[in-house]
């Protein structure tokens, strides 16, 4: 890049999330008001019902959430700012998820026609539970999968309808005590999915949920349970985007996957939440025998996100991947990375994680790879590269890995470049300008990975990216 | 010695440092450490005999023996040329070790009185090296050395420190503080082996500053310990300055072998390589840090860091935690760590040969460890270095 360009783009990248930028004004039917407290979690307990376990779970989750520090060891400082009795812990339309795409009130399709999921989408999505603040809005299965005995609903409606399926695996891959903010989530989660995918049931179509906060203040705690039964396969995908709110809003979720015997589960992730997001987020996955677990996570928005996908890779011969784009600009810390717990021999993982700083940005990577005793046959690999656009840009990588034994391999490479001038010169030589240059340049430079996102969603970020470049030059 | 600090010493206030993480803190005690014992005629003997023999024709030589100054020599050039290279009792520190060891070395610089200083003059050249040996003989005893190296501009100069002991020497305690300053234009090559008693504890600091245009370059060998711990900050403060460090580590039984290293770049256009190998054998335990930090200013800095774990035992467990901070985006910055074991291929390749497995075995693994061993200043270190490795493959 020349120097020009960074003279002329201090804020290289800046994307127009005006698109995602507004506010319906909504009525809500249930408030928990200000602040956390068990008083609180009975509302919300109340409000949906729930069972008494749950009830116990959440707190008992509650009382974990106010013994666990902060995580300040690596987070920035301003990680303070989020102030926990200035967030309303539980917003509701109304209980029940609607039905049919007529059951949806009118402003709240007005909202997903502006962020793109359009009506006429539904006929190639396998089910849509479009998750609308705290509750899911719409929920819709099609005919085929249900008949295939897939079941696509909310949190709420897993744990008393399927609770058979549904207990012995909640809260057993993230356990509670994982981090202040599991437990802040086990206190008051609610919304999300609860998906099971019977034995031997490969569904074709990615199953597909979008994210939307969209009341100031609100922290949006959902939570996702995933479990592909022996033999099963499913894509499932989310995506985030926020309305602009001048305080600080948290996003905590919880997302496990339980991947049994020969089964596989990819991830979908693309996140473009609000600047002022806080994106705190645990995300595993347990992998037994011949399973396959697969993060693919891209991560544009937020002004905080910390969240390190993982895969227990508990059976033998297991494999773990997760792939990983991360973009910060001015104002952004993107720490994103992987965890690979490897528990059995023969298990194998994969880390890529390709991230660009631009403007003032910081795109960190932060890693575990553990390999414990006596294992045979494991194997790591983890790569990540980072692209410095401006002067101002940073970045770290902070991989951590543990090999136990002679008989396990693993292998990390991290490097840390810019666009070379030469690069744009040659480009601009071929009559480009130098904007489409560097479009072309980053875009090449996340190629690899954008490939392995679901061909809309790549055609989304491709596009995405190339809307930032534009605005990089002036 | 003072009681008092090393009574409130307390290895759990390191817990949570993150400079500590994977270490077997526990093992970090600073009581129960007896001052040496004066030692006897006959072995001072030997080891003033042995060190002269390792380091002949050496520009200068000083041999200590726990802590205490036996013998000294510096050539007639090194003289003439107004070369410092002595004993001092305390030495004025202008870096400030990191790392973890803040606590440990305010405890170091309060008992400390066995320095080595080491001053170049400018535009001073030595072909032949420093040689600084410090031999252990007080079972239990602990000792603290420290030396500054100071070279002036555009001076050449090379270093060879060996600390090593008798088997009889055992449950040692040396803490140890070091600093290397080159100045612009200067040369500077540091070869550094430990081989202490096999229950023996090393904590060890050392800071490099290189200046404008200046090299510098280290070796070293951790090879004896229970616990050894190597800090290790390499500072690129002027322009175009290159520093390389390799380390070879070799640890076994129940040896836990950990090295923490930055390296910064305060300016532009400087160039790092840092390379880390360690060999793992029975039970033990290695520990590689790394962080390179490119500041802001130091555009076009090239910095590569590079971690190998040889694993040959399976209870040995490798740690490897490389790290990148770049806050400036004209760099090409990489690292990478790798932990395996030998190639099968190859082992196969030698047995068909001829080669008994064991034989091969040990080719194979001195192939991994030459990479660092050709890298020493001087055949001082080398030539010992070999030795240890034999003795210490020889005995299992």
């Amino acid at each position: 890049m020349s120097e020009t360009t960074a003279k002329k783009a201090p804020d290289a990248i800046n994307i127009d999330r005006s698109a995602g930028d507004f506010s319906v004004a909504e009525e809500y039917a249930f408030d928990a008001g200000l602040g956390l407290s068990e008083r609180v979690i009975d509302y919300i307990s109340d409000a949906k019902n729930e069972p008494d376990w749950i009830r116990a779970f959440r707190k008992k989750a509650l009382e974990i959430f106010y013994k666990k520090p902060l995580p300040t060891h690596w987070a920035p400082e301003w990680i303070k700012d989020v102030d926990f009795d200035k967030i309303r812990y539980y917003l509701a339309k109304n209980k029940d998820a609607a039905r049919s795409w007529e059951d949806v009130p009118e402003d709240v399709k007005q909202t997903f026609e502006r962020l793109g999921v359009p009506e006429q989408e539904r006929k190639f999505l396998a089910g849509v539970d479009a998750q609308f603040d705290s509750e899911s809005a719409y929920s819709r299965l099609k005919a085929d999968l249900e008949k295939q005995g897939v079941i696509f609903v909310g949190p709420n409606e897993g744990l008393t309808k399927y609770a058979d399926i549904f207990r012995p695996w909640f809260g057993k891959v993230i356990p509670t005590t994982d981090s202040k903010y599991s437990a802040l989530n086990s206190a008051c989660f609610s919304g999300g999915s609860f998906v099971y995918v019977p034995k031997g049931v490969k569904v074709a179509q990615p199953l597909q949920a979008y994210f939307r906060i969209n009341a100031e203040n609100f922290g949006q705690f959902e939570r996702t349970l995933i479990i592909a039964d022996e033999g099963a396969e499913l894509v499932y995908m989310e995506g985030c985007t926020a309305p602009r709110f001048d305080t600080a809003t948290l996003h905590s979720g919880v997302v496990e996957l339980v991947a049994l015997k020969g089964a596989k589960i990819q991830y979908v992730t693309v996140q473009n939440w609000a600047s002022n997001i806080y994106n705190l987020v645990t995300q595993r996955g347990l992998a037994m025998e011949d399973a396959e677990i697969r993060w693919v996570d891209c991560n544009i928005g937020s002004r905080l996100t910390m969240k390190y996908p993982g895969v227990i890779l508990k059976g033998e011969r297991a494999r773990g991947e997760v792939l990983s784009i991360a973009l910060a600009h001015t104002g952004q810390v993107q720490d994103t990375g992987a965890k690979m717990i490897h528990l059995a021999d023969g298990t194998t993982s994969n880390i890529i994680s390709k991230s660009v700083s631009t403007g003032e940005g910081r795109a960190n990577y932060r890693g575990l790879v553990s390999i414990p005793k006596h294992l045979k046959g494991c194997k790591n690999n983890s790569e990540c590269h980072t692209l410095l656009i401006n002067e101002h840009s940073a970045t770290g990588t902070y991989p951590a890995i543990t090999v136990h034994g002679n008989a396990s391999q693993t292998q990390h490479e991290a490097s840390v470049s810019k666009v070379s001038a030469e690069q744009i010169f040659y480009m601009q030589q071929r009559g480009l300008s130098e904007a489409e240059a560097m479009s072309l340049a980053v875009n090449g430079f996340v190629n690899d990975l954008v490939k392995e996102f679901p061909m809309e969603y790549s055609v989304e970020l491709k596009r995405l990216i190339e809307m930032e470049m534009e605005g990089s030059v002036a | 010695m003072n009681a008092h600090l090393s009574e409130s010493w307390n290895s759990a206030s390191l817990v949570k440092d993150e400079a500590w993480r994977f270490a077997q803190i526990s093992r970090v005690r600073l009581n129960g450490f007896s001052a040496p014992a004066e030692p006897d005629a006959a072995v001072v003997e030997k080891y003033i005999d042995e060190a002269r023999r390792r380091a002949l024709g050496a520009s200068g030589i000083l041999v200590f023996v726990d802590e205490r100054l036996v013998f000294s020599q510096l050539s007639d050039e090194a003289l003439a040329a107004g070369a410092r290279f002595e004993a001092a009792s305390d030495i004025p520190f202008s870096t400030t070790p990191r790392l973890g060891m803040e606590a440990l070395i305010q405890y170091h610089d309060a008992v400390s009185r066995s320095g080595v200083i080491l001053s170049v003059p400018a535009e001073t050249r030595f072909d032949e090296p420093f040689v600084v040996f410090r031999w252990q003989c007080s079972a239990g005893s602990a000792s603290f050395p420290a030396s500054r190296v100071e070279i002036g501009r555009n001076g050449f100069a090379k270093l060879c420190e060996f600390y090593s002991a008798d088997a009889e020497a055992d449950a040692t305690l040396t803490l140890s503080r070091n600093e290397i300053l080159v100045a612009d234009g200067a040369e500077f090559s540091r070869d550094f082996v430990q081989a202490l008693a096999p229950a023996s504890k090393m904590y060890r600091t050392e800071n490099v500053v290189a200046g404008e245009n200046a090299t510098v370059r280290g070796v070293d060998f951790c090879l004896g310990a229970l616990h050894a711990r190597t800090a290790t900050e390499l500072c690129a403060d002027g322009r175009d300055a290159l520093l390389d460090w390799r380390a070879l580590n070799v640890a076994s039984g129940d040896q836990e072998i950990d090295w923490r290293t930055i390296q910064r770049h305060a300016a532009p256009g400087a160039r790092s390589n840092l390379l880390c190998k360690n060999a793992l054998l029975d039970r033990s335990r290695t520990i590689f840090s790394g962080s390179i930090l490119v500041d802001k200013v130091a555009q076009q800095t090239n910095a590569v860091q590079s971690c190998r774990n040889l694993v040959l035992s399976e209870d040995a467990e490798a740690h490897s935690l490389p790290g990148l901070e770049i806050d400036a985006n004209d760099v090409q910055c990489s690292h990478g760590a790798t932990t395996g074991t030998l190639d099968a291929d190859q082992l196969f390749y030698l047995l068909q040969r001829g080669l008994p497995e064991a034989d091969a075995r040990m080719l194979l693994t001195l192939g991994f460890m030459d990479e660092v061993i050709n890298a020493c200043a001087g055949c001082a270190v080398a030539d010992f270095v070999r030795e240890k490795i034999a003795e210490k493959f020889g005995t299992r």
